[in-house]
């Protein structure tokens, strides 16, 4: 597929270079859209919008090979949008659901719900986003407008406070006799 | 790779849901007739649909009008030019009033030619000079801030509908919404965007009776509630009002037909949401006679352009299927000074989509898509497309998608027009 001659056909209005683009990436921007939202509505809405936004704004792009890191940052500033408005609704939801037992979710999906919890939020979406399969190191250098170096130095720390996370919650787990 | 980072790939790597698909796919449709989204009020224009007849005047022609209008490179009304049916059956029961003003926007010489307003949208006919951004004709409204008897609408929207002309001038029409109830008579006015500068006032009159019917029934789907409030026939259009809970936006399309089983032709929508409920209007081609029932079926597509149909034009009708939708039938194929205008006719579930969704490819399997929406030959359900650069047809074949049709059933209702 010619991205860099879609992005400029789309960036003379035409709609199916804009819409051949989406399609490419249509699954990478719910995978990101999920990594910031729960639910699969607000994923739809992020979507929804950051495709019209990017339609807006396609024109203001100067490189068409960073379309992808484009697009994916657009996703990302509607996801952290739709969070904010969504914050105080979420925290009422999550104090009246119930709470969700192991047993029905695997021990593996609890503990790494809390592992992600527990890390400090930037590195809990970094690591989300760097285990995204299609998504680079240099890619999030994009997301992020920073360099290599510092994604990488960023991504050592992530992963090492969430390796002692994990390792305090399987010792945890084996203190208190829950886990086989 | 430690446990956990095996369980976030897990985790991460989900495959998209369909109905977040669909999602992306209406809003990509969307998109396709809409050339502005304003911040709270989504405006879906009217699909393009040029004329190839050029008819009826205006009644009355004043001094001022006579020498704007002499300078067009066009005779006749721009509203039967380049509207679309409502349009120009609007013009033909002479509901337009003549404007004739011609006003500089930024670089952009414009000449505004006539309006209509039925008490649905505000329309204005206009012509854009050369030179022109041919990449985006319709730029000229980024600088411009509407206001109604002097007040800017809270929520407004607007659309545009374009041909370029033989000499490079545009012929296009410009439809506006707003979501307050307009008075039958108003002055609007053209602003620069820092509002230093009037470009044009205009005044406005309600033209031609309209026929609302209370429908007022609710249906539920999935916890997402729908209230068909009403529906309205204008001259130009026929507008159907609802009210939504538990969703954010309306993300399906609607289908309205007669008791006969007549399609009618979708021409955009607009509305507001705010969290998860909102109002919307869609809006159709007008109605000639009030039917006895009307039947709205609220609708998902999906369209799997990896699963297409193709044919060679070889001089006779051929069929080709578009999935569970229907089918599509080339009739015929004419190339003129390198465009190609393919003729055919949609049978099935998604008339409008169906039509929509018809691109060529070459002998290397290159896509080439119209840069244009079909024209439809007036009371039919046959179309015309038209493909540019096009220099031969040797090894063309014409291609259309799979189309899945998937009604919301729990949503549908039919109103009685005349009980």
């Amino acid at each position: 597929m010619d991205i860099a001659g879609d992005v400029k056909q789309a960036q003379k209005g035409n709609l199916h270079a804009f819409e051949r683009l989406i399609q490419t990436n249509k699954l990478i921007m719910y995978q990101v859209a999920k990594t910031i939202l729960t639910n699969d509505s607000d994923c739809a809405d992020a979507i929804q919008e950051a495709i019209l936004k990017a339609f807006e704004k396609i024109k203001t792009l100067r490189e068409p090979g960073y379309f992808r890191t484009w697009l994916l940052r657009i996703v990302i500033n509607e996801c952290n949008y739709i969070h904010r408005q969504n914050k105080k609704v979420i925290e009422i939801h999550e104090r009246m659901a119930p709470l969700t037992s192991s047993e029905e979710n695997g021990y593996e999906k609890v503990e790494l719900e809390q592992l992600l919890e527990s890390l400090p939020s930037e590195e809990g979406s970094l690591l989300k986003l760097y285990h995204i399969e299609d998504i680079s190191i240099k890619d999030l250098a994009e997301i992020y407008q920073k360099p290599e170096n510092t994604i990488k130095t960023w991504l050592r720390r992530a992963r090492e406070n969430a390796r002692s996370i994990w390792e305090e919650q399987e010792g945890y787990q084996w203190k208190s006799g829950s886990r086989n | 790779m430690e446990k956990w980072e095996q369980e976030l790939i897990k985790q991460v790597n989900t495959p998209l849901p369909e109905h977040v698909d669909q999602r992306i796919h209406l809003t990509l449709n969307h998109l396709k007739q809409n050339h502005k989204k304003p911040t709270k009020l989504r405006y879906i224009a009217a699909a393009a649909a040029a004329s190839l007849a050029i008819s009826l005047g205006l009644s009355a022609v004043n001094p001022n009008f006579a020498e704007a209008m002499r300078s067009l490179p066009l005779i006749g009304s721009v509203f039967e030019l380049v509207g679309h049916d409502g349009l120009k059956r609007g013009s033909q029961l002479r509901l337009a009033a003549e404007i004739g003003q011609e006003v500089q926007i930024g670089e952009q010489r414009v000449t505004l030619t006539e309006s209509l307003y039925d008490g649905s949208s505000i329309h204005l006919g206009l012509v854009i000079h050369p030179p022109i951004d041919e990449n985006e004709p319709t730029s000229i409204v980024n600088d411009i801030v509407f206001t109604i008897d002097h007040k800017r609408p809270s929520n407004l929207g607007y659309g545009f509908s374009m041909e370029k002309l033989k000499d490079g001038t545009f012929a296009g029409t410009l439809s506006i919404d707003v979501e307050e109830r307009l008075p039958d008579q108003f002055l609007l006015s053209l602003l620069s965007s820092d509002e230093t500068k009037t470009y044009a006032e205009i005044p406005i009159e309600r033209q031609g009776g309209y026929q609302s019917f209370t429908i007022d029934e609710t249906r539920v789907w999935n916890a997402i509630e729908v209230n068909y409030e009403s529906i309205t026939l204008f001259p130009t259009s026929t507008q159907l009002a609802l009210l939504f809970r538990n969703t954010s936006s309306p993300f399906w399309e609607i289908q309205v037909s007669d008791d006969r089983g007549r399609r009618l032709r979708p021409t955009g929508g607009r509305g507001s949401s705010h969290k998860e409920s909102g109002s919307y209007t869609y809006s159709f081609e007008p109605l000639e006679t009030i039917p006895k029932q009307l039947t709205i079926k609220p609708y998902f597509s999906s369209i799997d352009t990896s699963n297409k149909t193709r044919a060679v034009w070889k001089g006779v009708p051929v069929t080709l299927s578009q999935g569970m939708a229907g089918s599509v039938t080339v009739l015929d194929q004419e190339l003129v000074n390198n465009s190609l205008t393919i003729t055919y006719e949609i049978a099935g579930e998604g008339v409008f989509e169906q039509a929509r969704h018809i691109w060529l490819e070459d002998s290397k399997d290159i896509p080439i898509h119209s840069d244009r929406p079909p024209i439809r030959i007036q009371g039919t359900d046959s179309y015309q497309l038209t493909f540019s650069n096009i220099s031969n047809t040797d090894s063309i074949s014409i291609c259309t998608p799979q189309i899945n049709i998937h009604y919301l059933q729990d949503l549908e209702v039919t109103v009685d027009l005349k009980s």
